[in-house]
């Protein structure tokens, strides 16, 4: 749906930019913090907006927030989605 | 079918209790699985067709079987809780607007196959957002029923009423298909039969659970049972067989179900293409901001605790009322049974310390009411992100902060608060350092102390008082505390990383004051029942300790002779009778067990500044702190009627004496003993509270001790302080 998958580094979810769309490529962290965001609707293939940056970082995804400390224990990587031609800004 | 039984399930902030509420009223039953710490709610509705009861199950975002509160879920789901009612048809509530995230646990229900409605609560929500979904669309996808309510507004409810009427007597379709890749499926259908073999019978859904639910309770539940003891070594096999074949538990699940959600949303869901801000979100970035959000927070915790304090005072005040109340049935008693025994264990200790618990109720139920009210319209999540970062320096996260906020109003529902915090560790870590945030029940010690000791200084033109930076200081001392406490808790005790702090913020919502006023009545009466109960036994054991052994004759002719003259009106005869029956009170508990283990202790006391009354005014308070106004009263012959603002009581302490003639208490003993006081576990019904949510007697005890220890270690060193300072003797 107009995202690329040829690059699958991505860069860490707090170096994105306010209020662009990304895309969730992996999430790094103990496995009972990444089940417990998968089930919250966080998880690869998921598309999201960071909304505040500043730690406990605040995402929009799938119509809701959630809110996340990023760092050590748990780190989410991303990758831009280029806006497609055929979307009102 | 007159009666049906149907569970409410579904994801947390879907509105779901307003649901409840909407359809039982406030007939429910609040009550506990028993072993676990979640609540068993179940009330009853009458329809045309006769009653329905309903099982209102814990928030969950999924269904598996980790700890033991989702597994009572899935057990009550099943049918096999006996705790609950068979469940005839199941409700999932969810958020209309935020169907990309509910269907997931949708998903997981219809594997249980029972009928199913789905109800999309918030639709006012949705219209109002420009979101449209195909309801129809969605019902013939899902193969179930499916209704919208905005529950909170009491709109839908007699639909859904009829809809499970209608659910009742359709049979059962399971329109989602296998979502499982072929792999999975096997490995589940060859352990199913091998466990069959074994000769039980079992659900494959309960196969699929232990399986995706590694070192879950399910597993460990069935590996107990004779014959399956080589049932975790299969599961293993199971799952690594499974991540060769590109299955890997528990992941698989995810990504099955979110494809199969992902595509029933597309077809069904339209969202408005233009990605906007949202009011909440507008809200949020003053609310939720780093250090304006924690200002304003601060700010309103500020007056909040202002108005704790000062909201229930005067004549006409409820504590007031019921202070009077409490009088009336004293009075009563006293006219009914004469001077003696029985008289004095219902007046002095039955009456004197439950009514000690029930004067806090007017600010209990405050501080319930604002937490439920900041809980219900969304700003809680907002208060435990502008905290976290400093709960991180005390190893805990943000969620641990309403625990210990509520612990500043009585420690009990505090550390029940604690359930919501999902890392066991964090949540003991809360549990064990809640008793260090002052409770109602300091405030009559610091107040009586503070008012005799301390000078009514103020500075700043007025603004700022002395007195009320001693309050703010005590207050402070339990905080300041806890930081270390908590910090050796987590590295000697509770030991590991600190918990991820991952935490949904909903969309600010005018708070419903039907769901606030029946959390507020669930947590008062709970309150009463668990702490007023056990202070109840408390008190009469300790009445016993401070009445036996002694000669009560003398005590009881007085009394009497007190009636017969006040009856009379003689004035001067009941204020002269009145005296000496005070000063046989106070002889009398010299006398009694308490008395005597005060004196025989008294060492330890003078150790810290204190006499043997203050120390037996210290013990007596051991169960309940509120009784050590009444005891000193007592002690100082006072009567026990004595409250924290008696001058009598006052210009008591301040007169008292050493044998030698100094004066016991200046400034620095009141200090140490309110410090004591701050630090002390005085409370039966905590320790009680946290052996029933940390489910074994070693952390009451613990607590006991290192609070205790640490109180006399704070008593000792003001003490000193104070004699190096010079201050008195």
């Amino acid at each position: 749906m107009g995202c690329s998958t040829a690059n699958q580094s991505g860069i860490p979810l707090s170096r994105l930019r306010l209020h662009e769309e990304a895309r969730v490529v992996a999430v790094d962290g103990e496995a009972a913090a990444r089940h417990r965001l998968e089930e919250m609707g966080l998880r690869v293939g998921s598309r999201l907006r960071l909304l505040r940056r500043e730690s406990p970082a605040i995402v929009a995804i799938e119509g809701r927030r959630l809110c996340l400390r990023l760092g050590e224990q748990l780190q989410v990587w991303v990758e831009l989605c280029p806006p497609p031609s055929d979307r009102l800004q | 079918m007159p009666q049906l039984t149907i569970a409410l399930i579904g994801n947390p902030n879907t509105g779901k209790s307003s649901l409840f509420n909407a359809l039982c009223g406030m007939k429910a039953r609040v009550g506990n699985f028993p072993g676990v710490t979640v609540e068993k709610k179940i009330g009853r509705y009458e329809d045309h067709a006769g009653t329905v009861t309903v099982v209102d199950l814990p928030g969950t975002y999924s269904l598996s079987a980790r700890s033991a509160d989702e597994i009572v879920s899935v057990d009550v789901l099943m049918g096999e809780s006996p705790d609950a009612p068979p469940i005839d048809a199941i409700v999932v509530v969810m958020d209309g607007s935020s169907l990309e995230r509910d269907l997931y646990l949708f998903s997981q229900i219809t594997e249980l196959e029972k009928p199913i409605l789905v109800v999309l609560n918030m639709w006012d929500r949705v219209e109002r957002s420009g979101v449209v979904v195909d309801t129809r669309l969605l019902s013939t996808l899902l193969g179930v029923p499916v209704v919208t309510t905005t529950a909170n507004r009491r709109v839908g409810i007699e639909p859904t009423k009829a809809a499970l009427r209608e659910l009742a007597i359709a049979p059962f379709t399971k329109n989602c298909g296998d979502l499982f890749p072929e792999a999975f499926r096997r490995e589940i259908h060859q352990l199913s039969q091998w466990i069959t073999g074994q000769g039980f019978m079992i659900r494959r859904y309960l196969v699929e659970r232990m399986v995706l639910d590694e070192e879950g309770l399910l597993e460990e539940r069935w590996s107990r049972k004779r014959r399956l003891e080589q049932l975790p070594q299969r599961l293993q096999a199971a799952r690594q067989a499974l991540t060769v074949a590109d299955c890997r538990p528990p992941f698989i699940e995810t990504k099955v179900r979110h494809g199969w959600v992902e595509s029933i949303v597309r077809q069904v869901v339209r969202r408005a293409e233009v990605y906007r801000l949202s009011l909440s979100d507008r809200v949020d970035r003053v609310l939720a901001h780093r250090w304006w959000g924690l200002a304003i927070f601060l700010g309103w915790m500020f007056l909040l605790f202002q108005g704790l304090f000062l909201w229930d005072v005067g004549e006409y005040s409820l504590t007031a009322m019921i202070e009077a109340g409490l009088g009336r049935a004293a009075v009563g008693v006293e006219s009914v049974l004469p001077p003696g025994a029985l008289r004095s264990l219902i007046n002095d200790g039955l009456i004197a310390g439950v009514g000690g618990v029930l004067t806090f109720v007017p600010q209990i139920a405050l501080l319930f009411l604002l937490v439920a009210v900041m809980e219900d319209c969304g700003y809680m999540a907002r208060v435990a992100l502008v905290m976290d970062r400093i709960m991180l320096r005390l190893g805990l996260n943000g969620k641990a902060f309403l625990p210990l906020m509520t612990s500043f109003g009585c420690a009990v529902p505090g550390i029940m608060a604690a359930r919501t915090i999902e890392s066991t560790r964090d949540r003991m870590v809360t549990i064990l350092i809640a008793p260090l945030m002052s409770c109602s029940a300091r405030l009559p010690v610091y107040t009586l102390l503070i008012t005799t000791f301390v000078p009514t200084t103020r500075y700043l033109g007025g603004w700022v008082s002395l007195r009320g930076l001693f309050f703010l200081g005590m207050y402070a001392l339990g905080i300041l505390i806890a930081i270390p406490v908590a910090w050796i808790l987590k590295r000697f005790f509770f030991p590991g990383q600190p918990s991820a702090f991952v935490i949904e913020l909903p969309t600010y919502s005018w708070p419903s004051w039907r769901v606030v006023s029946h959390r507020v009545w669930e947590q008062v009466y709970s309150f009463l029942t668990r702490a007023g109960t056990l202070i109840l036994c408390t008190s009469a054991v300790l009445w016993a300790a401070a009445y036996f052994p002694g000669d009560h004759r003398r005590e009881c002719e007085l009394a009497s002779l007190l009636e017969a003259a006040e009856a009379a009106r003689s004035q001067a005869g009941s204020d002269q009778l009145e005296l000496e029956l005070n000063r046989e009170r106070g002889r009398l508990i010299e006398a009694s067990f308490l008395g005597r283990f005060g004196k025989a202790i008294e060492p330890i006391f003078m150790a810290v500044g204190w006499d043997w009354k203050i120390g037996v005014g210290v013990l007596a308070s051991f169960p309940a702190r509120e009784v050590v106004i009444a005891t000193l009263g007592t002690i100082y012959s006072l009567g026990g009627d004595c409250d924290e603002g008696s001058d009598t009581l006052q210009s008591q302490l301040l007169a008292a004496r050493w044998p030698d003639g100094r004066p016991i208490f200046h400034l620095f003993t009141a200090l140490s003993l309110m410090v004591f006081f701050a630090l002390c576990a005085q409370c039966a019904a905590t320790l009680m509270t946290i052996y029933q949510e940390s489910g074994s007697w070693r952390w009451p005890l613990f607590t006991f001790l290192y609070m205790t220890g640490l109180a006399y270690l704070g008593a000792w060193l003001v003490h000193q302080f104070g004699r190096l300072v010079g201050a008195g003797g």
